[in-house]
């Protein structure tokens, strides 16, 4: 049974992955548009007054989104929303302020910060690879930092174009563009520390600038090189380490002389485990979860077990939560043997997936495969095994203990009507290996 | 362990009073395949009294009932204890004998 969920959750869940990117998108746009508001008339640059408007309704959407989320933190990104709303158009009409306006629009600058929330607001956006999501997100910073910075520069240009770096550059009457260009160039040379020394700054405020712009690109420099080193740091890590980890078994094996053939084996178990589990550790995983939700996530990993697991299908599902909690799971190489002759095999083994070998007085008997069961007999008999069960390919397999059994049965005594629905599963084989005189 | 059969003309009722062990497993088989061979059809084994049944007796059972069900005919299994009917239950075994709770509903069955 799953939890009830809140409906601003759902609507947040239901919300198409597209309409972030939409947002995304649109931030972005706008963390671009609004520096060269400021910078450059409105006239020379109509296609940024549409990225201002599809901003706005964007921010709309963003709002929306936020508010019906994360509801612990939502009241922080509302404050973040609600600066970040056109307040600048409510003073335009008063001429007392429409002198100040274009510095109203640097609240939009706001975008920045609200960039980096939603980059980093893990609950709505799934990153398939993080490590992509990090470079991604380092770049966009980066590129946009020197946007500022860029913007920045041209803006103190601007204010006394005879006296400033443009007029080194013979600059004071150029092209947007032009100015743009010559901007975002001084300002990658002097953030990358590469310092051509072409343009250079000509007054006092440009001089305080640069030298702002110096610590701040060295600070950056740092950064981006500290990043890049971790990021390539963390490429693969898990794989080496998991392959670090495999070849150390094997070295210590060899030291032990222990037989070729079972190192082997134990390499290629190594390797199969990682095509098939990646080595996450499901317990510990499920571990970390509170126990109602760790069930849920149990339940719907454990869906093939659940079909191919004969008393699970059959369960109520109650009994069926309390058995997959104590029901264990094992991966088993071939050749591994499961059940030995003459050994009192206290639990009952299923087969999830691969095929192993019944083997009695030497002589090869039967296959089971995915849903078939042995140790029953065995277990509630109380008897020894009497034939041999080896593993004939990698295998999963679940067992449930006699303890757990017993446990289980004193609680829900109807278990054992479960179990009798579940047993009749594959039962004329079992019953003509009984015949043979097979007890497994 | 005592084994006593009543001959309830159209069916036979073999009545099984102890253990069924590795031991007394061969008593029991003698006992049904008589039954059998004197072209009993129908058998009923009234476990009421039965307190425990190895792997030995299961297969004693199993054998006997595939025989009859060669022929037509059945072995069903009837009043058992919880402890024998566990051992049903989770051997797999009570799918392929009917099984009934006690020996009226057994001999109309």
């Amino acid at each position: 049974m799953t939890a009830k969920v809140h409906w601003l959750d759902k609507f947040a869940t239901f919300m198409p992955h597209t309409l972030r990117i939409v947002i995304l998108l649109a931030l972005i746009g706008s963390c671009i548009a609004v520096p060269f508001l400021l910078v450059l008339p409105l006239a020379d640059t109509p296609w940024l007054l549409w990225l201002y408007g599809l901003d706005i309704v964007c921010q709309a959407g963003l709002g929306w989104l936020w508010f019906a989320s994360d509801r612990p933190i939502r009241r922080h990104h509302i404050i973040l929303w609600i600066v970040s709303l056109p307040w600048e158009w409510l003073v335009l009409s008063s001429p007392l302020v429409t002198q100040a306006m274009p510095w109203i629009i640097a609240f939009r600058l706001v975008r920045f910060v609200q960039l980096n929330m939603l980059l980093q607001d893990k609950a709505h956006i799934t990153y398939r690879t993080p490590l992509l999501k990090r470079i991604a997100s380092l770049m966009l910073n980066i590129v946009l930092i020197g946007h500022f910075t860029a913007c920045g520069w041209l803006v103190i240009g601007l204010a006394q174009p005879d006296i400033s770096w443009l007029a080194g550059r013979n600059l004071s009457a150029g092209d947007s563009i032009s100015l743009y260009v010559q901007s975002i160039y001084w300002a990658i040379t002097t953030m990358t520390t590469v310092g051509y020394g072409d343009i250079t700054p000509s007054n006092n405020i440009e001089f305080l600038y640069a030298g702002f712009v110096m610590l701040i690109g060295a600070s950056i420099y740092a950064f981006v090189i500290g990043n890049v080193a971790s990021i390539l740091g963390q490429l693969n890590a898990r794989k080496n380490e998991y392959q670090e980890r495999a070849h150390f078994v094997s070295q210590y094996l060899q030291q032990q002389n222990i037989p070729n053939d079972l190192i082997q084996r134990v390499q290629a178990f190594y390797r199969r485990r990682w095509e098939r589990f990646q080595d996450y550790d499901q317990a510990a995983i499920l571990s970390d979860l509170p126990s109602p939700l760790a069930l849920d996530i149990k339940a719907a990993l454990a869906r093939h077990i659940v079909e191919n697991v004969p008393i699970l299908k059959h369960a109520p599902i109650v009994i069926r939560d309390v058995l997959l909690h104590a029901m264990k799971y094992e991966y088993v190489d071939p050749g591994s043997v499961i059940i030995k002759a003459n050994q009192h095999y206290q639990r009952i083994l299923f087969v999830i997936d691969g095929e192993l070998t019944i083997e009695f007085e030497g002589e090869y008997i039967a296959t089971l495969s995915k849903g078939d069961y042995v140790g029953n007999q065995s277990m509630i008999l109380g008897e020894p095994t009497n034939a041999c069960v080896t593993a004939k390919t990698f295998a999963e397999l679940m067992y449930l203990t006699r303890d757990d059994y017993n446990a289980i049965k004193q609680l829900y005594p109807e278990l054992v009507e479960v179990m009798r629905a579940a047993m009749a599963h594959n039962n004329e084989q079992a019953s003509g290996l009984f015949l043979k005189g097979v007890v497994l | 362990m005592k084994i006593k059969t009543i001959d309830m003309h159209d069916k036979q009722i073999i009545c099984l009073d102890g253990k069924v062990d590795t031991n007394t497993a061969p008593e029991f088989d003698s006992a049904l395949t008589r039954l059998i061979e004197s072209g009993s059809q129908q058998i009923v084994a009234d476990f009421e009294k039965l307190s425990f049944i190895s792997s030995a007796g299961l297969r004693v059972l199993l054998a006997a009932a595939k025989k009859l069900k060669a022929t037509q005919g059945e072995l069903v299994v009837c009043a058992m204890n919880p402890t024998v009917a566990e051992v049903f239950a989770i051997s797999g075994f009570s799918t392929i004998l009917r099984v009934f709770d006690d020996r009226e509903s057994a001999l109309a069955g």
